[in-house]
């Protein structure tokens, strides 16, 4: 696509020439790989003549000696020849490290990067991808680019990282940018990296608004590479890499001999006695753990457990004494990651080339048993012919196939995978390191999390994507050009769950046996509830048509450049679903060979269920480019937009935008400055985007079917409905404004500066605007009711320097940040916390992500005055923060009365009136960077990519973190350091269980210690080594020995450093709240080689 | 370039333009109604789509639970919306609440989705294509759930808001002030009597709802009304009474509902779809719909255990309170044996009569340990063994939500507190429920109760914790007893009952300390429990537990108070919170 454009932009500079003298012939090639360039444009200096390249690279031209030759292309280095009479001058264009002459993919056409005035940033494909070991280039972005916030919060091998451009954009529904591959919405994580062209990232409403109401919160332009010629010949490159995962920062236990005398403490503490974990009495499994690390610890090379040794039961309750490394025992080592990929790139004849590509993907996960699995193949072809010789064929078929197997999930369900596929982790890592995970006895596993991962099938995912798509370039005239796109996309999902039951200890429940009868005894059979198979297949059908012309005009120094045309999109998707209990064979889980009863819904994952929904959009769109010289430029932009999300009435929208640039550099007046100011530019937008993202249906009263927990006289639970929605007559679209002034430097042709500062205002926000009573009986009904502003700025420098031949070194350093405010909320009471399930907390100033809760500034000694059965402290009451039996005494929590009233209270629980709540924190990641250096020497080449977050505060309500906060049953190691009397300076408050009850009120979470407070707040910023790469290319006079052109291989390494608060018992960028906090997927490290090259 | 060239490439212009136009001009290009789903316009056209509507209704009724929630159930579990009452003893001390909650308080908001339903309904149904009966029957049933669901608002909070519209929210009537719980308690038999005349008389055996569930709600609505009249606000509740008589009359003199031989067979049976005694049961299915009880009481953590105050209310066979003098079938209770020895025998099936467990002393194989000593049995079935039971969310026994024993309760309570109780009064009534149980029958001048000929004498009906709210009449003592034992475990029923008796003084540990002891263990095996000078395990050695009077009502949420307040309505809130 972009050198479509090129081709026929340069068509402008087609001239006539006369009055020839000589013609000079020639070559152009580009210095980095030799292949030759179509497009340069050829222009004799100090005249309006000149030529370009053909698809070979060949040109001609007449000329007299005397002139000189001007040769320039797009992101290459201009070159100036002067023609001495030779008739013959091949050239090599080096690729321009000012990047000036830089081309951007904006909507629906590409700009040069030096004449943009809305806030575009395009990513360099290489350096981001490069030969970093990932396989999602979702995960890729973080960190390269500012203003693009990257986020995955977990290892998981088969979760998409979430991308966000510019922050929080609404309350409701995604404020995920639009990705467009090719045009095309797409899920990022299945592209292959290999085949990506360019990147851009439009971020403002002005280059947004293009694409209409989809486009609201920005928008990912990604193309896929296509034909390009060579000589005739076909080109081949190959490259595989082979790469190790680890986990990291994963949680750590304490020996058994250290923590149970905590978990000891604070049974002792809250009930009087020594608590129990599954029945077992703690102090009993102390002395036998004891006695096992003195006898037995030293002589087991085998899972199988031994009875009276490692284990027995007593009184029906089974004790075991094992100690197991269960990190070790959990965690997958040297998990194994391949990736190649193949590809072809070539002539076709005189008017035709072509691009093909293949890559496999091969991914283990993070589980040593059952490990996961996902393996992909993308298969790409593009071709590109002259149809006539106005008319220009562009034509592509892609096709993905990703797979993805992983353990039944016992824990989530019917239904569930990745979501809630924290489960195993949560539970392997829930309690201490004697828990027999993957221990047996007679071959059979105990009922634990490792037992169930042992015994569990594995469940089937796989995607399919096919696309094609065609693209016709019409040359009307030289200045006017046609273009229609169509493509057709159908992606196909089926997830296939195998459950099935199995025989295990059940070691939950009682264990009626004894050191004889176990020995003969069947163990029990377990997740009879589990015994099915189950199906769900879906197929979506994505149909994109765009037809658009470019027209450009040239009026003395006036340019004009204009665009105008229709995009349409239409998706029909539709799910089914089957379910059949009851495996004859577990390791046959199929719908013939089961027995039980049948279902076509009722899944615990509603996202599985039958579904049948259709939308389309269809918006007109037009664009004026207008420059005077160079200097002063103007972009205007429209979008008339339809969308079936909304109601007849309000299903089209006009959005408008306008950009303005003031290219400083190019005025008369900075001539002087043109020796070391390569570029000076101020830009600024404003514009508006209505937004679409709302769920289906969000403007029809539906009564959504559901199961009722009731059943008839029959054998299934009848289906039912909820309450038809509530649904405001009134509604409308949500609409974005954003502005945006930014600023472009370079200097010395090395030293680049961008710095932008925009506000974005999204309006009329669809969200219960109102709360209504509980005794309303429904939750109110979406309103166009709130207003959210969120302000950032982003700040990119770069720096770049040819320090000589064959050395270079490169710098680039992303900053940004962004706070976002709710200005508008009708709660008028300001009310801290959650009002009903489906209401928010919001309210005028309310700042997205911040946290309330008490202040805390150390443990209670021994010398405060506790009085009124541990209820006042220091004459403060302290009742409001207490629940169960729990008295305040030394070695708790101190509390800072704020507000002095005598109490520690939250007032009335409002915004106006909170007490001594006050805002301690901040979810929102703040100050977020990137750096990126490099430098090559020679055949060697090194980069380093470090990434982090300057500011993020969590509460962590978790047992990984707040020692005993809900139940006595584990203690981490940074857990150990609990007040004692011997240790009065400890971090963490003298042992008490049970402190999850919410007591204060909601707003804050906790009792007793625990409650939202400073002390035990997370620090989750974090300075992170995400990648350094090494490579080395062979020399080219040995390579080309062997017939290759370019040999390299290299060493990649992923999350090698990792500098965050040692307090943090989890990663820093867990992102998002697991099912247990923390007890999640682990992030991983990752060590890889490859090699590339091409011949 | 060539003209004619040129000009074939505008045609194709003017084609593609005009191919793009079509494709927009259509006019429903942009239109999508969910293929999928129903809207509330094109929803409500036939009888099946009422009672599929009508299913969720259903989910009132908790039942045993669900999966492994069991949060709101009837039965057994206390939970966070201080369920307490004074039978059992939880694994976590329940205090009554001090400071007012800000939201959803007891199901409030549940309680009112469910009303909106039926107002919906309500709404619907009439111009719904379907038979008289049918739509007769579905107006019932909406009726049915409305005026219950109110019933139960006004039980725990008194003055509630109340509408019997389908509401719009912008709708002033949404902040309406809240109406007086007479008036409330007026509309709801007013509209009970109303559904049991339009509801059929069977709609689907036992576990949908039909008239006689609608007579079983009203048989309940009236005698909470009329004894919560007398007792809190020294009324005549003569009317409600006579009004529970009938309600209660209408399903006892129907011979198709009669007691089993077994009364244990209620709480622990795979199926109870048309058993004689169940007016609405809720059923499980295994795979199908489960809950946790049986897991839940099965498991080696801690059980909920009786306490001595209700092990103490288990008469002997004869009919005699253990406490009676010369009662001399109770033979004390210094060990197991003599404690269950002669019992009404519910006790023994109740709680394992064998043995105690305790901390420190696991009860059998299954080492079941119990708060009190007294190990909870009355879900077990020797049918259903295994990981069906000791799974959570994988049991699947039937759970009684209406029963027949319940209405033969209301119905002697109502003649004794009429005062109008006779000797056929009672065996048409509670005597049959003593009879099945194994306990003798009782026998009645109005006032005084007695059992094989002798007149009962319990102390404890005049003790001083008694006569705190004042004492009550012996055989309104004995109704309330038995109501006592035959429900031993609806935990919910019994605080309802306590609470309309105004006899929450029970619940306090300082008033009445027999709620915080267990069974006389004598010297505990290990040094976990703790027990009292006599030998009785002191559940909770260190917690106390008041019972003020403002806990007749549970606050109304302060947030609903404070949205009102907003809109310039005052909804106030109970006294005390």
């Amino acid at each position: 696509m972009k050198k479509l454009f090129l081709i026929s932009l340069l068509v402008l500079f087609i001239q006539v020439t006369f009055g020839q003298t000589k013609t000079i012939t020639g070559t152009v090639k580009s210095k980095s790989d030799g292949f030759p360039i179509p497009g340069v444009s050829i222009l004799i200096q100090g005249t309006k003549n000149g030529t370009t390249t053909d698809f070979d690279g060949n040109y001609s031209i007449p000329a007299s000696p005397g002139q000189s030759l001007v040769f320039s292309y797009m992101g290459s280095e201009t070159q100036v020849v002067k023609i001495d009479g030779q008739q013959k001058i091949n050239i090599s264009l080096a690729e321009s490290t000012s990047k000036l002459d830089e081309v951007v993919v904006v909507g629906f056409a590409s700009q040069k990067k030096t004449n943009l005035t809305g806030a575009v940033a395009s990513i360099d494909v290489a350096k981001t991808i490069g030969s970093r070991p990932l396989t999602d280039v979702s995960k890729a972005l973080q960190g390269t680019t500012p203003g693009v916030n990257v986020s995955f919060n977990s290892g998981n091998i088969n979760r998409a990282a979430n991308i966000n451009i510019r922050g929080a954009g609404t309350i409701n529904g995604s404020d995920a940018p639009l990705i467009l591959v090719d045009g095309v919405p797409t899920d990022l994580s299945l592209i292959n990296p290999n085949d990506i062209a360019t990147m851009s990232v439009l971020k403002d409403a002005a280059s947004a608004s293009i694409y209409g109401a989809r486009a609201a919160f920005g928008v990912v332009l990604i193309t896929t590479k296509g034909g390009k010629t060579g000589e005739g010949k076909v080109r081949f490159s190959y490259s595989a890499n082979t790469a190790f995962t680890n986990p990291i920062s994963t949680l750590q236990f304490l020996d058994p001999t250290v923590e149970i005398p905590g978990l000891v403490a604070a049974g002792t503490r809250t009930d009087g006695a020594v608590p129990e974990i599954f029945g077992a009495n703690y102090n009993t499994l102390l002395a036998g753990i004891k006695n096992w690390k003195e006898k037995y610890a030293h002589n087991r090379t085998s899972n199988e457990m031994v009875y009276g040794e490692d284990w027995e039961i007593k009184n029906g309750t089974p004790y075991f004494y094992r100690v197991w490394d269960a990190n070790k025992e959990l965690y997958a080592s040297n998990a194994l990651q391949t990736t190649h990929n193949l590809s072809a790139q070539g002539n076709l004849g005189e008017k035709s080339s072509f691009f093909a590509s293949i890559a496999l993907t091969n991914q283990e996960g993070m589980l040593r048993v059952n490990q996961e699995q996902r393996q992909r193949t993308n298969i790409n072809l593009g071709f590109t012919t002259k149809l006539a010789d106005w008319l220009t064929g562009d034509f592509k078929v892609m096709t993905i196939n990703s797979s993805y197997d992983q353990p039944f999930n016992y824990y989530g369900g019917s239904g569930t995978d990745d979501t809630s596929y924290g489960g195993y982790f949560g539970y392997a890592l829930r309690w201490g390191q004697y828990f027999p995970n993957f221990g047996t006895y007679r071959g059979y596993n105990f009922r634990t999390a490792g037992g169930y991962i042992s015994n569990a099938s594995r469940n089937e995912n796989i995607k399919r994507n096919n696309r094609l798509s065609a693209k016709f370039t019409a040359d009307i005239t030289k200045d006017f050009n046609v273009i229609a796109e169509v493509s057709n996309v159908t992606e196909f999902y089926n997830r296939k769950q195998n459950g099935g039951k199995f025989l295990a200890w059940d070691s939950w429940s009682e264990m009626p046996y004894d050191a004889t009868t176990i020995q003969t005894a069947t163990p029990a059979t377990l997740e009879a509830g589990n015994d099915y198979v189950a199906q769900s297949k879906s197929e979506s059908t994505t149909n994109v048509v765009n037809i658009y012309g470019n027209y450009k005009k040239q009026l003395g120094g006036h340019n004009f450049k204009v665009l105008g045309g229709f995009n349409s999109e239409w998706q029909n998707f539709s799910r089914n679903y089957a379910r059949r209990n009851t495996l004859l064979d577990k390791s046959k889980p199929e719908f013939n060979l089961a027995v039980g009863e049948q279902f076509v819904s009722g899944s615990a994952n509603t996202s599985l269920n039958p579904a049948e929904t259709t939308y389309s959009i269809a918006g007109f769109f037009a664009r004026l480019n207008y420059d005077y010289k160079g200097i002063y430029l103007l972009e205007l932009n429209a979008r008339y937009d339809g969308s079936s999300k909304f109601p007849t009435t309000e299903q089209w929208g006009f959005f408008p935008s306008a950009s303005v640039g003031y290219k400083i550099v190019n005025e008369k007046f900075m001539e002087g400055t043109r020796g070391w100011l390569n570029d000076l530019k101020l830009r600024a937008s404003i514009g508006s985007i209505g937004n679409q993202n709302v769920g289906n249906n969000a403007f029809l009263s539906i009564l959504n079917s559901t199961n009722p927990s009731w059943v008839n006289s029959g054998s299934t639970l009848p289906p039912s409905t909820g309450l038809p929605t509530n649904v405001d007559p009134a509604l409308t679209w949500e609409k974005v404004y954003t502005k945006d002034v930014g600023i472009d430097i370079k200097i010395f042709d090395m030293l680049g500066a961008s710095f932008d500062w925009y506000q974005r205002d999204t309006k009329g926000m669809l969200a219960p605007g109102i709360t209504l009573p509980g005794s309303f009986g429904q939750s109110a009904a979406q309103t166009n009711s709130g207003n959210m502003r969120t302000r950032g700025w982003e700040l990119s420098l770069n720096f770049n320097k040819q320090l000589s031949e064959t050395a270079s070194v490169f710098v680039d350093v992303a900053l940004s940040d962004y706070k976002s405010v709710i200005t508008k909320w009708n709660n008028t009471s300001k009310l801290l916390g959650l009002v009903t399930p489906t209401t928010y907390p919001y309210y005028d100033g309310y700042e997205i992500g911040q946290i309330w809760g008490l202040t805390s500034d150390r443990l209670l000694q021994a010398d405060d005055v506790i009085t009124n059965n541990g209820k006042t402290v220091n004459g403060v009451d302290y009742s409001k923060t207490m629940v169960g039996n729990f008295k305040y005494g030394a070695g708790d929590v101190h509390y800072v009365d704020l507000d002095g009233d005598g109490a520690i209270t939250r007032g009335a629980g409002t915004a106006d009136d909170h007490g001594d709540l006050k805002k301690i924190g901040n979810t929102t990641p703040r100050y977020k960077y990137g750096i990126t250096l490099g430098g090559k020497y020679r055949g060697f080449d090194i980069s380093g990519f470090f990434q982090g977050v300057g500011k993020r505060d969590y509460w962590a309500a978790s047992d990984a973190v707040l020692p005993f906060y809900r139940a006595p049953q584990q203690m981490y190691a940074n857990q150990a350091d609990y007040w004692t009397p011997e240790n009065t300076g400890a971090y963490w408050p003298n042992p008490y269980y049970g402190n999850e009850a919410n007591t204060l009120g909601s707003g804050t979470s906790g009792s007793n210690n625990f409650v939202t407070s400073t002390r035990y707040l997370l620090d989750m910023s974090y300075f992170r080594l995400k990648n350094v790469t090494l490579g080395y290319s062979l020399p080219k006079e040995l390579v080309k020995r062997a017939r290759l052109e370019k040999v390299r291989i290299y060493a990649s390494g992923e999350n090698l450093v990792t500098w965050a608060d040692k307090r943090l018992p989890v990663d820093p960028e867990i992102d998002e709240a697991e099912v247990f906090w923390g007890r999640a997927y682990p992030y991983t490290k990752t060590m890889s080689f490859g090699i590339e090259l091409s011949f | 370039m060539k003209k004619s060239n040129i000009k074939s490439r505008f045609l194709l212009l003017f084609a593609v333009a005009a191919t793009s136009m079509t494709a927009v001009s259509c006019s429903d290009y942009l239109t999508d109604d969910p293929a999928d789903k129903f809207t509330n316009e094109n929803f409500w056209q036939s009888e099946d789509n009422v009672k599929t509507f009508s299913w969720i209704n259903y989910d009132t009724f908790y039942g045993y639970g669900n999966g492994t929630t069991i949060g709101l159930s009837f039965f057994y579990y206390h939970g966070s919306d201080y369920r307490v009452d004074d039978n059992l003893s939880a694994f976590t001390f329940y205090q009554m609440p001090i400071t007012a909650a800000t939201t959803n308080v007891y199901s409030w908001n549940e309680y009112y989705t469910l009303i909106r339903r039926c107002n919906l309904m309500l709404d619907k149904i009439p111009s719904v294509p379907m038979s008289q009966e049918k739509k007769n029957h579905y107006i019932g049933v909406a009726k049915f759930f409305r005026a219950y669901t109110y019933f139960r608002l006004v039980q725990k909070f008194g003055d509630v808001p109340y509408t019997d519209r389908f509401l719009a929210q912008a709708d002033p009537e949404v902040y309406a002030p809240a109406m007086p719980r007479a008036q409330i308690m007026d509309k709801v038999i007013a509209e009970l009597e109303e559904a049991a005349n339009l509801m059929l008389a069977a709609d689907d055996k036992n576990v949908t709802a039909n008239k006689y569930t609608a007579y079983a709600a009203l048989s309940n609505a009236c005698l909470y009304e009329g004894t919560y009249r007398k007792y809190h606000l020294n009324q005549d509740g003569s009317a409600y009474l006579n009004k529970a008589k009938t309600a209660s009359l209408a399903i006892m003199n129907n011979p198709s509902y009669k007691l089993n031989a077994d009364w244990k067979g209620l709480y622990n049976s795979v199926e109870l779809l048309g058993n004689t005694e169940v007016i609405l049961a809720k059923r499980y299915l295994t795979n199908v719909i489960m809950h946790s009880l049986q897991n839940y009481t099965n498991t080696s953590t801690i059980q909920y255990g009786l306490t001595k105050w209700a092990a103490d209310s288990y008469v002997t066979t004869n009919g005699l309170p253990i406490q009676q003098a010369g009662n001399a079938q109770f033979t004390g209770d210094d060990n197991v044996t003599k404690t269950f020895a002669n019992r009404d025998p519910r006790f023994g099936k109740t709680v394992n009569p064998a043995n105690y467990g305790y901390k420190g002393k696991p009860f059998g194989t299954t080492a079941l340990v119990s708060m009190s000593g007294y190990v909870f049995e009355l879900y077990n079935n020797p049918a259903t063994t295994g990981p069906d039971v000791t799974t959570g969310g994988r049991n699947y026994t039937d759970a009684p939500l209406f029963t027949l024993s319940e209405v033969y309760l209301n119905y002697a309570e109502a003649c004794a507190e009429l005062g109008t109780a006779t000797n056929s009064d009672l065996d048409m009534s509670i005597n049959k429920v003593r009879v099945r149980a194994g306990i003798a029958p009782l026998t009645t001048d109005g006032v005084t109760a007695s059992a094989g000929g002798i007149q009962i004498n319990d102390p404890r009906r005049t003790s001083a914790l008694e006569q705190l709210s004042g004492v009550v009449n012996p055989l309104i003592w004995e109704v309330r007893r038995e109501r006592q034992i035959e429900f031993m475990s609806w935990t919910t029923l019994r605080q309802a009952d306590i609470y309309r008796w105004k006899k929450g003084d029970y619940l306090d540990t300082n008033k009445n300390p027999d709620v915080n002891l267990g069974a006389r263990i004598g010297t505990p095996v290990g040094t976990q429990t703790v027990v009292d000078a006599n030998g009785y395990v002191k559940i909770y050695p260190a917690s106390t537990r008041t019972f003020e009077p403002k806990h007749y009502l549970m606050n109304i949420p302060t947030n609903d108070i404070d949205l009102y307040k907003a809109q310039g309505v005052t909804l106030k809130q109970n006294p005390g919170w």
